[in-house]
């Protein structure tokens, strides 16, 4: 039996949004006749932790949904919480990674390395009720001021250790991923198999996260735009903007 | 008349403001790095081993949407958190001023003659982290250790607190619009 051949395909931005690089890259990728599927890494050059670009989104979810109509088999790679947008258009398998770094791909990650002193990227908790990876350093001000706080984070094996005084908060401590993992792995669990009412699960649930962090917000929580929950009106828009481009396609 | 950058901002608020604060035995440190932000000045008025009260400062000549944002964090290690605008620029945010008042955080204007004037004044909290309490004075006194030769393993016995006499001599410095 032959091994069948996987492609890794990194795709910049422009190849998404443009529609003759798309177009280009689409003819070169189904050109290629032994593929059974591609690794696709969507290069991700903004500045902010979260993707804020609906027509970006949007048409990253419509080059997966290309690709598969396609019959290729569709692994993304380095992907953060819009992993859970992506799923979709019904990608084969998503990665997620551990870190920061390994969650979005960029290539200046491979410059100047040798250049100034590299800081880490301060400690953040995964809150799945709220879709959004949340600074550590807001951790006392949502416990002081927020009541139910415990509600924005859910229950892992690694929670209580994570709100013990004591615990040193690194980004390198492994606790806060693997409660992430943990999170994260329980609701995409709970996605339908079938898309259209995955679909208006997903925008559902990114529904609800805009309306749990106005709580906090209304309690006198200023969260920071890498913290709070900016991301999810341009997930919203970018599943209007895919769903208008499945009607116009007849699909 | 409007000040020209940031940093003579800054310079115009140690000419005037910092004098008083020694004066009045308030300890100070300026762009105070490692912390959940870089406050532009934090104030404390020590006893003995406690901390009686903190103000951190964040001086900005305009663009208070973001700013309160960033004076928030400063609530972690402070009694107090203020925004200190350009007295020119100070409209937009005044119009805002209940954002202000949600955050708890405070808001004043600085002129170029070197007047400082409080418009909203937060109501005193303890810091939201005992943790980033620590770190703010770990490195407080790592900066100033010619005035503290002080052993930074015994911080954690220091005490925090909330304290009466510690607000009343930073109002003294900090007069209402």
């Amino acid at each position: 039996m032959k091994t069948p051949l996987v492609l890794t395909a990194i795709v910049k931005p422009i190849q998404l949004t443009d529609e003759e690089q798309k177009s280009n890259l689409l003819n070169w990728i189904t050109g290629i006749s032994q593929l059974a599927g591609i690794y696709l890494i969507l290069e991700n050059n903004f500045t902010s932790k979260q993707i804020k670009d609906a027509l970006y989104l949007a048409k990253a979810l419509e080059f997966i949904h290309s690709l598969k109509l396609n019959n290729l088999a569709v692994h993304l790679g380095y992907t953060n919480t819009e992993a859970f947008l992506y799923s979709i258009a019904n990608p084969d398998s998503v990665s997620i990674g551990v870190y920061e770094n390994l969650r979005s791909f960029g290539i200046k990650r491979f410059k100047n390395l040798e250049k100034g002193q590299m800081r880490g990227p301060n400690p953040r908790i995964y809150s799945g009720a709220l879709l959004q990876w949340i600074d550590y350093g807001y951790l006392g001000a949502i416990q002081k001021i927020y009541s139910k706080w415990g509600t924005l984070f859910e229950e892992s094996k690694y929670k209580p250790l994570m709100f013990t005084p004591s615990f040193q908060w690194h980004f390198q401590k492994p606790e806060l991923y693997k409660h992430s993992f943990s999170v994260f792995a329980n609701q995409i669990t709970e996605l339908p198999p079938d898309l259209s009412t995955r679909t208006n699960k997903v925008a559902s649930l990114i529904n609800t996260a805009r309306t749990t962090f106005n709580e906090p917000t209304d309690a006198g929580i200023f969260l920071d735009p890498d913290s709070d929950g900016s991301h999810l009106s341009f997930w919203l828009t970018a599943i209007s903007l895919y769903k208008k481009y499945l009607a116009e396609a007849g699909l | 008349m409007k000040f020209k950058s940031e940093a003579e901002m800054s310079k115009c608020f140690r000419n005037f403001f910092v004098p008083k604060a020694k004066n009045a035995g308030i300890y100070w440190v300026e762009e105070l790095e490692g912390l959940f932000g870089v406050p532009d000045y934090v104030f404390l008025k020590l006893a003995g081993e406690s901390v009686l009260y903190v103000v951190a400062l964040e001086l900005k000549l305009r663009n208070w949407k973001r700013e309160p944002r960033q004076a928030f964090k400063y609530r972690n290690f402070s009694n107090e958190s203020y925004l200190v605008l350009d007295k020119p620029h100070v409209a937009a945010a005044y119009k805002n001023i209940d954002e202000f008042k949600r955050a708890n955080i405070g808001l004043a204007t600085l002129h170029k003659s070197g007047k400082l004037e409080v418009i909203f004044v937060p109501r005193p909290t303890i810091p939201f982290s005992l943790d980033f309490s620590y770190r703010m004075l770990q490195k407080y006194y790592k900066r100033t250790t010619n005035l503290f030769p002080k052993n930074l393993k015994e911080l954690p016995s220091l005490v925090f607190h909330r304290s009466l006499r510690g607000r009343v001599m930073f109002q003294a410095l900090m007069p209402r619009a």
